[in-house]
């Protein structure tokens, strides 16, 4: 196997017969024993789990059944996903006293009924509560393209391990931006699905009203293939919606025929540093978008989402942190506690604020259908920083990488990030937002960039 | 909302809420509680009718 082989070629080639899902899988595991020592991207790796699914998979074939649309496609997942005999760490100390998963999470079931096989559980952020890809207790996951920098968190192994080439698609949260932010540190297509859209089953939460699951991958079709593997109506969670299965991939050829694309200023725009205004400036000027659009309030928006954050988060990690706080990552610690002292007015108003600002946002596309904004305030930043500089000022890192993500799921609407880089810069990324349950049009635009050359770049010097 | 007033009230709520901070997190969690505070301003500064509702909605 190629290691920038795409999820698609895999699986055609699997499915054709020109190569085993087995074959694939070795290549696969002994590529991650190669690299992740440096990269720090995985926490677990199931490598006799993986052998066994390949194996079933080529059984299939060889059987004369379908093997699926991902057949022998290696994945791996953030470590907030059940395993079924592993502990869910969620990214903590404390989870790992936690007894075995007795079952997998519900997209794992999918992505495996499809044919793909896990490889393992990934690194990430301390119960998701980060935007850096860095951990106090199994150390950071590193950016593929510069091994002293970030990879974004807190799907930070996502991030790292898409990147690497260590497996075509990953799995990862997003909350605030926990997807999007380590597709633009690392040059990856990242989908966050509507609120909603994707079962959140099997996996340890954060902030129950603004989680959302989704995949990164290198590809624009290998987002859609995933994506569409995995969506299921599934009533086991609460928030997920029963809707029907709506595949996206065959309409990615449509590209941006019929689509109306705005920009986002305002807010977006003086809060972009030149890098990440220049890479909104190239996206839109292949997309030949010129259309602005400014949202209202969308400031108090994103301080209404941190607050959401703060209490929901603390509230939920109370008992721990009244018998086990020494245990928590510091940087996490500190903010889940000041959460819980949080006044229930604050949060009820912060909750309003989120239907008042979903109403005026709705109506922006009466106007366009898609819309394009910066993912990142800038491109990865080295490990250990902890601020960075905004229109002169140094702000804390931590609170403000999710600036432009924050906004949007916080009204849970469906953004695909694309790579827009320089030839030769940091990767960074743009977000291509659509509205409610329009993730194909998202993915439209995302393939017609890649198309025009907005390709996932290769990190050179890791082989 | 100046630090002394923030550094009372955690201790306090600390007590109400049978959270015991210990003094060695007493700053970073006063810190981290003004920046919610600083947020906290920006979300009440918006003046939404009695009338607005919450999100999201329980559906039975």
């Amino acid at each position: 196997m190629t290691t920038w082989r795409s999820a698609v070629d895999i699986a055609a080639a699997v499915r054709a017969g020109q190569t085993s899902a087995l074959a694939v899988t070795d290549a696969a595991l002994a590529r991650i024993a190669r690299l992740d020592p440096q990269l720090g991207a995985f926490t677990h790796v199931c490598t006799e789990r993986a052998r066994n699914q390949a194996r079933a998979v080529d059984a299939q074939r060889a059987a004369g059944l379908d093997p699926g649309a991902l057949a022998g496609v290696p994945f791996a997942v953030k470590n907030l996903f059940d395993i079924q005999g592993v502990a869910t760490l969620a990214g903590s100390r404390i989870n790992a006293a936690h007894p075995p998963a007795s079952a997998d999470a519900q997209l794992i079931q999918r992505m495996e009924a499809a044919g793909a096989v896990l490889l393992g559980a990934l690194n990430m952020g301390e119960y998701a509560y980060d935007f850096t890809g860095e951990n106090a207790h199994y150390g950071a996951s590193r950016n593929p393209h510069d091994l002293t920098r970030m990879s974004g968190g807190s799907s930070g192994g996502s991030g790292s391990a898409a990147a690497a080439g260590l497996c075509p698609i990953t799995l990862g949260s997003d909350t605030n931006g926990s997807i999007r932010v380590p597709s633009s540190l690392c040059g990856l297509f990242g989908l966050k699905p509507t609120y909603g859209r994707l079962s959140r089953s099997g996996t340890f939460p954060f902030v129950d009203s603004l989680d959302h699951l989704g995949p990164l991958a290198r590809t624009v079709q290998d987002l859609a293939l995933a994506y569409d593997a995995m969506q299921y109506a599934d009533a086991d969670d609460p928030a997920c919606a029963q809707r029907p299965v709506e595949p996206c991939l065959a309409s990615l050829a449509l590209g941006t025929q019929g689509l109306r694309i705005g920009v986002l200023g305002g807010y977006f725009q003086q809060h972009a540093t030149p890098t990440a205004q220049a890479a909104l400036a190239r996206v839109a000027a292949a997309l030949d978008a010129h259309q602005p659009v400014i949202w209202p309030d969308v400031e108090r928006a994103r301080a209404a989402a941190y607050l959401i954050t703060a209490a929901e988060g603390g509230a939920l990690h109370r008992e721990r942190l009244r018998t086990q706080a020494a245990e928590f990552d510091p940087a996490v610690r500190d903010r889940l506690l000041a959460g819980n002292c949080i006044p229930a007015a604050w949060l009820i108003q912060a909750h309003k604020l989120r239907r008042w600002f979903h109403t005026q946002v709705l109506a922006s596309f009466q106007q366009v259908d898609v819309l394009l904004a910066p993912a990142t305030p800038v491109s990865a930043p080295l490990l250990g920083q902890t601020t960075l500089e905004l229109n002169g000022q140094h702000l804390p890192l931590r609170a403000n990488m999710g600036l432009f993500t924050q906004p949007i799921s916080f009204i849970g609407l469906p953004v695909v990030v694309a790579p827009a880089a320089a030839a030769g810069d940091l990767p960074i990324g743009v977000q291509v937002i659509a509205a409610p349950w329009r993730e194909d049009h998202a993915l439209r635009v995302a393939a017609a960039l890649e198309s025009m050359g907005f390709v996932a770049p290769q990190p050179s010097g890791l082989d | 909302m100046n630090p002394d007033s923030v550094a009372a009230y955690i201790d306090q709520a600390s007590v109400v809420l049978d959270l015991p901070v210990a003094e060695a997190y007493r700053d970073g969690v006063a810190a981290q509680f003004a920046i919610n505070a600083e947020m906290a301003a920006l979300v009440l500064g918006l003046v939404l009718p009695d009338e607005a509702g919450i999100a999201p909605v329980f559906v039975p």
